[in-house]
């Protein structure tokens, strides 16, 4: 696949064949080094109707099945199409940070025994129900509310809420549009972590980039923060399995030509595609509850452990991020201001300063934008900005994407003591899955150090701060 | 040649399926997908069985409706497919007699989540020998 340099950051995939408009990936030349299917992808999303600008990239891209992971894509309300393999099966997979008063010498002597009990008390892995049990009335009162359920629930704080992306539900949620399968699998998995790349991290603030920021988002060089990383679970999952195979129907029957069957969309006008986004924005509540249940369970924990509450710890929510998502949402395209469907897959909302969707305390600076590193490096947060707004539809990375695939990275581990390596390196890592830890080990994954830099570089992002892991649990 | 390979992907797990016949293509993509979660160590005796039916759109379809049930039933039940066998095979139609044994994941934790069994890449093909069935799932 050719790619056009446009400038250190920047790279054109230029509109060829059945593609309606141009790529462009957001990429170091270093990055571009290391070719997989993921251009290629940029090139098919740019192939479907009624996309607006370009099909886009972020450095943290790879190879995903239908949209790459790190894409983002418009598309126009009535002419453009809606696509849930341009969410994702974890829809509303995602990130939130909290803080605490506490510096990394008050953690490090406890640091065990916190990993420890965070470990038993979270439930993580394949498998396992959490702690919440939840009838069908509840269920649905989730999937409408989202974290506000659980706040009222006597899991979190009111003042948690603003700090969420969309106050923590999205409106037009209709549970009824879910299978009873999609129901089934949700209502024991409420307050659950997950496995793979899901994890809770204490961390601490290493490096302030932008001392405004930083005030603004209640950060502190040494302070303890807590990162949490989960979605919505096997609900999520079956939302987007039950919708692809919906919508893969109608594709058939319209005869619509997709370079990839994973492709498979619907008119977002469309009483489908509507149907879709309904269900789509159901699953994100959930997600939405998740990560306010499990950062519920996180407060108690550290509560137990420090034997102080946790107003006295601070344990504030900073903010809670998706990457994994659609949204109707309204951006300047070519002097125009126009409703549009952003499709951000593996890919973080990143509003620019004087926002109004952005609450109060950030509006001046730009939303808060969490990027979780791999386990062994680091994770930052960064902020949005007016770059951003103009030309990636408010967007930005997620993370630090993968490098090698499952089956290399187990391969490039044999025969190495991993926990010892890490805890060599100062983090404690508790794991319930066996393969877990090989998979994820940090040179699997791209150095989000680098990722930052281009969208730093590219002025779609500011950096804030960089956090180092000090403890990990993994499912 | 052995019945299944991996297929490397970046950020999810992809397996190529052969067979001679295509009823044996379906039954061993299941029992691949078994060896995977469980790591080439899954449960071995059935408990209890069930007859399974499923319809797609096509060969390809099929393929990925027939996996997504053995998933489910694996995942939200934890009854894990150990006998596969393929009783009626169309395009667009199966029926499978499936021997079922229950997993206990706090005692047997599966090597991997898979979220979704994906159409990405998905495949069904002749080649001289047989059969080949590609499938990417989402881990």
């Amino acid at each position: 696949m050719n790619l056009e340099r446009i400038d250190d950051f920047r790279w054109r995939v230029p509109r060829t064949g059945q593609m309606r408009v141009d790529g462009i990936v957001y990429a170091s030349q270093k990055m571009l080094a290391h070719p997989d299917q993921a251009p290629q992808q940029v090139a098919n999303v740019a192939c479907l109707p009624g996309i607006v600008g370009h099909s886009l990239a972020m450095p943290d891209f790879h190879w995903g099945y239908g949209f790459p992971i790190g894409g983002v894509a418009a598309f126009d309300l009535n002419e453009g199409i809606i696509s849930p393999g341009g969410v994702g099966y974890d829809i509303n997979c995602g990130c939130r940070l909290l803080t605490t008063t506490m510096t990394s010498e008050e953690v490090t002597p406890v640091l065990e025994d916190l990993v420890k009990t965070l470990f038993n008390n979270i439930p993580t892995g394949v498998g396992k129900s959490g702690s919440v049990k939840l009838g069908q009335k509840d269920l649905k009162k989730v999937l409408r509310q989202g974290a506000k359920w659980a706040v009222d629930n006597g899991m979190g704080r009111p003042d948690d809420l603003p700090h969420i992306e969309d106050h923590g539900g999205l409106a037009d949620a209709d549970p009824d549009e879910l299978s009873p399968r999609a129901l089934e699998r949700g209502r024991p998995q409420l307050g659950t972590l997950g496995s793979g790349n899901h994890f809770i991290e204490v961390g601490r603030v290493e490096a302030i980039f932008d001392q405004a920021a930083a005030r603004a988002f209640g950060l502190f060089e040494n302070q303890v923060t807590i990162m949490i990383h989960s979605g919505s679970r096997g609900l999520g999952y079956q939302v987007c399995d039950d919708f692809l195979k919906k919508i893969g129907q109608h594709v058939a029957k319209t005869g619509l030509e997709l370079p990839d069957r994973q492709l498979a969309c619907a008119p977002v006008k469309s009483n489908l595609g509507q149907r879709y986004l309904r269900a789509m924005r159901a699953a994100a509540n959930y997600a939405y509850a998740n990560r306010q249940v499990l950062a519920h369970l996180t407060r108690e924990v550290f509560q137990k452990v420090f034997g102080r509450s946790a107003e006295d710890l601070g344990l504030d929510l900073l903010y809670d991020v998706c990457h994994n998502i659609a949204k109707i949402e309204t951006h300047e395209v070519a002097g125009e201001s126009r409703p549009l469907c952003v499709h951000r897959k593996g890919a973080t909302r990143a509003f620019g300063p004087g926002h109004l969707d952005l609450p109060d305390f950030c509006r001046a600076v730009g939303q808060p934008v969490l990027i979780p590193g791999d386990m062994g490096r680091a994770s930052f947060v960064l902020a949005g900005t007016e770059g951003a707004m103009a030309e990636t539809f408010g967007s930005t990375c997620h993370g630090a994407g993968r490098l090698m695939s499952r089956t290399q990275a187990k391969k490039s581990v044999r025969g190495r003591d991993l926990y010892a390596e890490m805890k060599k390196r100062g983090v404690i890592v508790m794991a319930t899955g066996k393969a877990t830890m090989a998979e994820e080990v940090p040179e699997a994954y791209k150095d989000v150090s680098e990722v930052v830099e281009v969208v730093a570089g590219a002025g779609i992002s500011k950096k804030v701060a960089r956090l180092r892991p000090m403890g990990v649990i993994k499912g | 040649m052995a019945p299944f390979t991996l297929i490397d992907h970046t950020a999810d797990l992809g397996l190529e399926i052969t067979a001679a016949g295509l009823p044996d293509l379906y039954a061993e993509a299941g029992r691949a997908l078994m060896a995977v979660i469980f790591d080439n160590d899954p449960p071995r005796k059935a408990s209890q069985g069930q007859t399974l039916k499923v319809t797609g759109m096509d060969r390809v379809d099929l393929l990925v409706k027939f996996l997504g049930e053995l998933l489910y039933l694996t995942m939200t039940r934890g009854l894990a497919p150990v006998d596969i066998e393929l009783e009626k095979l169309t395009d667009t139609r199966l029926t499978a007699r499936l021997g079922l044994a229950r997993v206990d994941f706090a005692e047997n934790q599966p090597a991997i989540e898979i979220k979704a069994v994906t159409y990405h890449q998905a495949a069904v093909e002749r080649t001289p020998d047989g059969w080949r069935a590609r499938i990417i799932f989402d881990v």
